[in-house]
């Protein structure tokens, strides 16, 4: 069932588990549980279709780097998958290494921990295939790549969601559930806290209605700058033990550092291969940042024509450039974090700041990377390279970015390097968790949404069995 | 250095006589020696040095790196400079020889920037033989070649091809009209959507490309009446495809409604159809069997129906034509029946005309 709660709310909503944030974690958190026969309430504090009359709760302030905080949240169901792009790729191995990044612990689950649930999670997001290697592609396809046997790189492949719209596309499961209550224009505002957990929570709606929530387990899903707000917003900040609430903020840069000449009609495009939507990166296979570079077909260049390819003794082929677009993995700053400034939005709560710390020096290895791509595949005799920027940008630059909010409240083995633990947990609240981009302590290439569902599948298996008792 | 100088005829077999064997990397053997044989009756060097000089002057796309390494290289004779570089090997073709070289300083990072192509020493060796073998003194840029018009891709099917003035077509949000286009095979990843000389923002799909227009350009293309020609481009290779014309038709005045009021919503009805048919028969026969009529207006909303007797009919909107299902046509009686639209939001209802049942 879903309610507009400016139309009917009741002082008191209960639920084996409430969920704060309608995005798609929170909607396959709430119908994996549902699954399980679990009450669920999931309260979204947008509308159903628009974000109703709260639009104006995310404005924020900004410092650092320049970062277009306004450009991608969207406040009602389904979150900001109502305009994903749809690009899909679990995390590699090489991303959940405990490996320290700039003296803070990565991830403390492996892969495989998480590699049933992102099975699961292509079918929510209605992926293809949950193979991610390139054995999915035909010998004739692998064929027409690069062969990047005998350098330090790989090629990577992504799928494509259709994009699924979350919230369009599970409404009808959502409405029709006879254990999920949803309830949108209604906003958490306030944790009831013990010294060791959540005993109740309110919600409040923009024309003043107020309920309190009971629930065993209390999970917010609100995205990776909500997360950290709302924590922050209480007057006992929950798992800020060691300070680590809205810091280390990151998000996947841009960084375009030239281009290459190589043979023609390489699929690495998307929309290359027949039946299959895919589109191919070149990553690192264990060196440098696990960043990747994408191949984008571009005009002739006007110093190095095509004809030169041509030559018997430089190729002998067909020649395009590729224009190459880099996708770089972030470094966790602590300083680059969300903070609250004084400014209070139209729910009480004080308002976002953001202060986008991503230095000149983090542009370093990423300059490094494609140099080590520029002599690695130039003496295999693949590619020419061009180098159109190799400085990094000042810091008052604008560089594009993924609008990937993550690292706000990070995972970790410790309640000293973290905000929750590695089921979700926040580490000091028995009965709190956290779902979200928000939880990522490191990232490489991939973009977060798979991740987002199959941690939310996995995190529906861990509360399904904490019911149980 | 061993020299030999051969006479060659065409169709003799010199080859055998070559001393290297030729396995170059990502070369055939076949075309490395193609690339060596001489076009006609003349003296050909096959010694390594000969093997540069013949290369180096049939070089191409030299014009701008082979002068800029001339300089870079600073070398008097850059085909012995390159000759002393190359790994010996008497068993190693020249080719082979080139490729390792240019390996080595690669991984030593004996490298020259030309204009940021980033080129081995050997290579802009090899470059700046090429320059002096075919006296190219002036660095050139190479300019952009005009475009060859050819069906590159194929077109299953593609649209919206018309729009109304002021009327956004194929919203895709922020205010975008957006094309597509169905295709049978792969489109090369390089091509791009042209409208007017605008190069459109083009995406790929299996199965389809879209392009859209920026808010303004939409802006500016839905208030120009007038056939707006779109062509796909090949960037890479300087192919054009014309995809057809987006053509925007001229507002038409707004309908005048029975009380005598400008509509707010409707467009005069230019033409409609069918205005009559005997009793009992499916007039305008749909494939279900089902009888249909058709409107052409300039203008409706999407949400608008039309009625016929004032019972309204399911209706489809699109731009420039209204078209509705009678599912009740066997029991339309022997008399005039009204047909009109109507726009439940404004509440506007506008006649059309009278459908006669013989």
């Amino acid at each position: 069932m879903i309610t507009d709660a400016l139309i009917d709310l009741p002082p008191t909503l209960e639920a084996d588990v409430a969920i704060a944030g309608a995005g798609p974690g929170g909607i396959v958190l709430a119908l994996e549980l549902s699954k399980k026969g679990r009450k669920v309430l999931l309260i979204e504090g947008g509308g159903s279709d628009d974000p109703g009359p709260g639009a104006s709760i995310y404005d924020n302030s900004t410092s650092g780097r320049p970062y277009p905080l306004d450009g991608s949240r969207l406040r009602w169901l389904g979150g900001t998958s109502n305009h994903w792009g749809g690009w899909v790729r679990p995390f590699d191995d090489r991303d959940f290494t405990d490996e320290p990044v700039n003296g803070l612990p990565g991830w403390p689950i492996s892969a495989a921990e998480l590699t049933p649930h992102y099975e699961t999670a292509a079918s929510w997001c209605e992926v293809d295939s949950a193979n991610y290697r390139l054995d999915s592609l035909s010998t004739e396809n692998r064929e027409r790549l690069l062969d990047l046997s005998g350098t330090r790189f790989v090629n990577r492949l992504f799928r494509f969601s259709p994009p699924t719209r979350f919230g369009t596309r599970y409404r009808d499961q959502l409405a029709s559930s006879d254990d999920i209550d949803c309830r949108v224009n209604l906003n958490l505002t306030t944790l009831i806290q013990s010294d060791s957990g959540v005993r109740s929570a309110t919600a409040i709606t923009l024309d003043g209605k107020q309920c309190e929530i009971r629930a065993e387990h209390f999970v917010v899903a609100m995205g990776g700058v909500e997360n950290p707000r709302f924590l922050l917003n209480q007057q006992a900040v929950p798992g800020n033990q060691s300070d680590f609430v809205g810091r280390c903020f990151m998000d996947h840069f841009g960084f375009s550092p030239g281009s290459m000449m190589s043979r023609a009609s390489m699929p690495y495009p998307r929309g290359q291969i027949s039946s299959q939507d895919i589109m191919l990166v070149i990553a690192p296979e264990s060196i440098g940042p696990h960043s990747c570079f994408t191949l984008t077909p571009s005009r002739p260049d006007d110093l190095l024509p095509p004809a030169y390819w041509s030559n018997a003794i430089i190729a002998e082929r067909d020649s395009t450039i590729y224009r190459i677009g880099m996708i770089n993995a972030p470094t966790p700053h602590p300083e680059s974090r969300i903070s609250l400034s004084d400014d209070r939005d139209a729910l009480g709560l004080r308002r976002t700041h953001l202060h986008w710390h991503l230095p000149e020096t983090d542009f370093d290895p990423v300059i490094e990377l494609y140099q080590a791509l520029v002599s690695d595949l130039s003496s295999s005799g693949y590619a020419r390279f061009k180098w159109t920027k190799q400085s990094p940008p000042a810091e008052t630059d604008f560089v594009g970015v993924g609008y990937h909010h993550m690292g706000t409240t990070r995972m970790s083995a410790s309640p000293d390097t973290g905000v929750v633990d590695a089921n979700c947990r926040v580490w000091d609240r028995d009965n709190l968790f956290m779902l979200g981009s928000s939880l990522f302590p490191c990232a490489g290439f991939a973009n977060p949404t798979l991740t987002i569902a199959a941690l939310a599948t996995r995190l529906a298996g861990h509360l399904n069995q904490r019911l149980e008792g | 250095m061993q020299r030999r100088w051969l006479l060659k005829s065409t169709g003799l077999a010199l080859i055998g006589l070559q001393t290297a064997t030729l396995t170059g990397c990502n070369r055939s053997t076949e075309t490395a020696q193609s690339a060596q044989q001489p076009q006609s009756d003349q003296v050909v060097d096959l010694s390594p040095r000969g093997q540069l000089d013949e290369i180096a002057s049939n070089l191409e796309g030299v014009e701008f790196v082979g002068p800029v390494c001339v300089d870079e290289t600073m070398a008097n004779d850059p085909l012995a400079e390159l000759l002393e570089r190359l790994p010996a090997s008497s068993s190693m073709a020249i080719t082979e020889r080139f490729s390792n070289s240019m390996a080595l300083d690669y991984a030593n990072n004996e490298v020259f920037d030309i204009g940021g192509w980033q080129l081995s020493r050997s290579e802009c060796l090899l470059l700046a033989g090429a320059a002096l073998a075919q006296g190219l003194r002036e660095p050139t840029q190479s300019r952009e070649q005009n475009l060859v018009f050819e069906d590159f891709v194929n077109v299953e099917r593609w649209g919206p091809d018309e729009t109304i003035e002021g009327e956004i077509f194929n919203e895709v949000g922020d205010g975008r009209g957006a094309f597509w286009v169905r295709v049978a095979e792969p489109v090369p990843a390089s091509t791009r959507m042209v409208l007017g000389e605008t190069t459109l923002a083009t995406h790929f799909e299996p199965g389809v490309m879209t392009a859209s227009l920026e808010p303004a350009h939409t802006q500016s293309i839905i208030s120009s009446p007038g056939m707006h020609q779109l062509v796909m481009v090949d960037i890479a290779t300087n192919r054009a495809q014309v995809l057809g014309h987006l053509t925007v038709r001229r507002k038409p005045p707004a309908a005048i409604l029975a009380d005598g009021r400008t509509s707010s919503v409707f467009c005069e009805v230019e033409r409609w159809g069918p205005d009559h048919a005997p009793l009992g028969q499916a007039f305008n026969e749909q494939p279900d069997g089902s009888a249909a009529f058709w409107v052409r207006i300039g203008c409706a909303p999407e949400t608008a129906v039309l009625e016929l007797d004032s019972r309204p009919l399911p209706t489809t909107v699109r731009s420039g034509l209204v078209t509705a299902r009678v599912p009740f046509y066997a029991d339309l009686s022997t008399d005039d029946h009204s047909l009109a639209i109507y726009d439940q939001e404004s509440g506007e209802r506008l006649q059309i005309g009278l459908f006669r049942v013989l």
